[in-house]
């Protein structure tokens, strides 16, 4: 049986979320997807830390879709400890948010973001974003594992 | 040590002779010492003097002549007699007296004769002596004498004058005796003294001394006494006797005195002050000058046969002035101000000056009076200017110390001013400062609206949409109607979104002015939107090298916006043709774009650029209303113009400079 491919969805806005879902079941998209609502959280949950702490550390997602605009911790910092953290390193980490300012794209490369996808309104548009990134990133990607 | 003194010395061979001689003398209480030849009576006439010498002619070795000859010029002062045995011839006795004899003795026997000779040649060896004495005395009197004398004999012949006259003219004795005449100058002061004496020899009486000029060898004027005194000889004048002295420097002193007095004189006449030689005793006028004579309007006569207190018009004051001004030689006294009157009555104020001295016995003053009239008027006047001078200064100090006072308020004013400035730009600091602020929380505002407003708006969208795929059946077409609008309403608030932060964007980046190709940024936007199949119809125009100094991103947001618009409200005429080129209006190169579409109605002309503001609606036209908004503000930052023109129906044109 093929081992479905695992999404952490850090998400702060439940509607987002579950328009993330929506779209994903509407593409006929079948993944394992977990769904955070803090920054916080997030870095518990692939450190294996607090609530976490009987995870495997090694049971690593496939792909992070990162809000920015997070309660506690902001996406971005997130990332930064992603990218300094050894086994989460090379964890493909999408942006998937509503602002499209400058300063915010510029900061997430700068910090290792593997790329930056605006929220679309249209839902259709929104749809095949997910589709697209879904495709790409879970069937596409070969991502690197540290073992 | 002196030798012993003989009377006579007695030279001669024949000893018998010697004894008688030596015998009959030493009786007649003479003192004889003898030799018997020549040498030894050299010898001891040399050392005894003896005041006679009977000198034997004949000697066997050395004879009476030789003797004498030698005695003469040892310069034995004794009285020579030559004595020979017989009558001397007439030859010999020339001989000896030639030599210097001053005696002969012809051999005599008898003892009377011989001393009645020796006693008469020893008288007048005596009376030589005098006289020899008194010749001395005369010539050392000659001799060291300051005086030059002389001798003039009958027919004014000069018979003598001393040497001295070698000091006081340069001529020697010898040189003025031959002509006596280059001594004397042509002063005609000189021909009194030859007169004088004339008649001093004439007469034979005494004419008094007189002075005259001589002159140097070197050809200096020497100033000589002459006194002359005729002397008598038997009733006749046979010679005059004559001193002369020299009195150069005090004829020199008493010409300079001369000149002095002569020129103190002629200052004393030619003083511009009135001067006056005052008696203090009588008060008598001694002396005085033209200018007292101008200023007093007597005469210099009348004058004299004054007194100063007739000059004065305050007479008892005068008079006690002159009388009790301490005696005192040389003492000056200072009178600022008197009044004296003229002859024709008239005062006037007068400075003294008073010297006080002795002549001849009495005390004098010389009083220096000097008009003052105009020196007092000029006082007066200076006096009156002075005030005047003091009033215009305490006018100006006046004027000054209000200016002070005016400058004093200014100052305060302008110390306010500064601190109002100060104030000012605290104020304006704080001012900044708040916009700062503001600024930043506007850019948080900005990052909120593009997040936070713009995610409801997807939520919106999707569950809208959601809607559909959630109800199996089809749905009602009002229903559909309705979940339409909800999306494209929430589409539409997110371009407005996203315009609005592009609006807010063009504010806050810095610019870099460069030259930008106008001309192929336009290009490139035309070839963008003539991709969308809207605009298929549209023909276009783009002048080439359009060129301008700005930013190249900003103008970019620029021709979108004014392009896109061209394109947009032109899409609806049959035949859209956009047009971007250049014209120069107002001295300025002017960039255009130019469309024949819908055009606007230029009342309204103003509200074209204000943000929001649109002029036409959405089922004509669609948009934000920030199109124009932003180029505005673009245009803004360059500090440039932009302004438009249009026909309802027409189309518009939309110029800008940068």
């Amino acid at each position: 049986m093929k081992k479905k491919k695992k999404i952490l969805l850090v998400e702060d806005n439940p509607d987002d979320a579950e328009l993330v879902l929506l779209s994903m079941e509407s593409k006929k998209i079948e993944s394992d997807i977990n769904i955070i609502n803090n920054g916080e959280q997030a870095l518990d949950f692939l450190m294996c830390k607090g609530q976490y702490i009987n995870r495997d550390i090694n049971d690593l997602p496939d792909l992070v879709l990162l809000d920015l605009k997070l309660p506690k911790k902001s996406g971005v910092e997130v990332l930064k400890e992603i990218r300094k953290n050894e086994t989460t390193k090379y964890l493909p980490v999408v942006i998937f948010t509503s602002s499209n300012m400058e300063q915010d794209i510029k900061q997430c490369y700068i910090n290792g973001a593997n790329s930056f996808v605006r929220k679309p309104v249209d839902f259709n548009y929104f749809q095949t974003a997910i589709e697209k990134l879904s495709n790409y990133w879970l069937v596409l990607n070969e991502k690197y594992n540290l073992e | 040590m002196t030798d012993q003194k003989y009377d006579i010395l007695l030279i001669d061979d024949d000893y018998d002779v010697l004894v008688f001689y030596e015998s009959t003398l030493t009786l007649n209480a003479y003192s004889v010492i003898k030799a018997t030849n020549g040498n030894d009576g050299i010898e001891l006439a040399k050392k005894h003097q003896p005041q006679l010498i009977i000198l034997d002619t004949r000697m066997p070795d050395r004879d009476g002549f030789s003797v004498l000859a030698e005695l003469k010029k040892a310069e034995i002062n004794s009285f020579v007699i030559l004595n020979s045995r017989k009558q001397a011839a007439s030859f010999d006795k020339i001989k000896g007296f030639n030599l210097g004899a001053d005696g002969f003795l012809d051999k005599v026997v008898k003892s009377e004769e011989f001393i009645a000779r020796i006693e008469a040649f020893m008288r007048h060896k005596n009376t030589i002596n005098e006289l020899k004495e008194n010749q001395k005395l005369l010539n050392s009197i000659i001799e060291y004498s300051t005086n030059v004398f002389y001798i003039i004999g009958e027919k004014q012949i000069l018979k003598y004058i001393s040497p001295q006259v070698e000091k006081l003219s340069g001529f020697t004795a010898e040189e003025v005796m031959i002509d006596r005449t280059k001594l004397v100058t042509d002063n005609p002061i000189n021909i009194i003294g030859i007169e004088k004496s004339k008649i001093a020899f004439d007469t034979g009486e005494h004419q008094g001394n007189y002075e005259m000029e001589l002159k140097h060898k070197t050809g200096r004027k020497i100033w000589v006494e002459v006194r002359e005194t005729p002397v008598i000889e038997n009733g006749k004048v046979v010679q005059i006797v004559g001193s002369i002295t020299d009195i150069t420097e005090k004829h020199k002193l008493e010409e300079d005195l001369k000149l002095n007095v002569e020129k103190y004189k002629e200052l004393f006449y030619a003083e511009s002050d009135a001067l006056f030689l005052i008696d203090n005793q009588s008060k008598q006028i001694l002396e005085t000058n033209i200018a007292a004579a101008e200023l007093y309007g007597y005469s210099e006569q009348e004058l004299l046969n004054m007194k100063n207190v007739d000059l004065s018009a305050e007479p008892d004051q005068t008079a006690k002035i002159t009388i009790e001004t301490p005696i005192i030689k040389d003492n000056i006294i200072n009178i600022p101000l008197r009044y004296h009157k003229r002859k024709n009555g008239s005062v006037f104020p007068v400075e003294i000056t008073g010297r006080f001295f002795e002549l001849n016995g009495k005390m004098v003053h010389i009083a220096a009076i000097r008009n003052i009239s105009d020196r007092l008027k000029l006082t007066t006047e200076l006096e009156k200017y002075k005030k005047e001078l003091e009033n215009l200064v305490e006018e100006r100090t006046k004027q000054f110390e209000q200016q002070n006072l005016k400058l004093k308020k200014s100052h305060g004013a302008m110390t306010f001013l500064i601190e109002d400035v100060n104030d000012t730009r605290l104020q304006l600091t704080k001012a900044y400062n708040n916009l700062k602020a503001v600024n930043n929380e506007l850019e948080a505002f900005a990052y909120s609206v593009s997040h936070d407003l713009r995610a409801p708006l997807t939520r919106i969208n999707g569950f809208s949409n959601a809607i559909i795929n959630a109800v199996d059946e089809p749905l009602d077409t009002k229903i559909k109607h309705y979940l339409n609008r909800i999306q494209v309403s929430s589409q539409q608030m997110a371009s407005l979104i996203d315009d609005l932060l592009k609006l807010s964007r063009i504010s806050k980046v810095n610019i870099e002015i460069e030259k930008v190709d106008i001309s192929k940024i336009a290009s490139e936007i035309i070839t963008d939107l003539v991709e969308d199949k809207k605009y298929i119809n549209h023909k276009y125009l783009v002048n080439n090298n359009l060129t301008c100094f700005c930013d190249k991103q900003l103008i970019k947001v620029l021709l979108l916006n004014l392009i896109s618009n061209a394109f947009k409200f032109s899409s609806k005429v049959s035949k859209p043709f956009i047009e971007i080129g250049a014209v120069i209006i107002n001295n300025a190169e002017s960039i255009y774009v130019k469309d024949n579409g819908v055009g606007f109605d230029m009342n309204y002309k103003n509200q074209l650029f204000a943000p929001f503001s649109r002029l036409h609606t959405d089922e004509e036209f669609d948009g934000t209303g920030i199109g124009l908004a932003t180029v505005q503000r673009v245009i803004n930052r360059h500090g440039g113009k932009i302004w438009a023109e249009s026909d309802l129906g027409k189309g518009a044109t939309f110029f800008f400079t940068i």
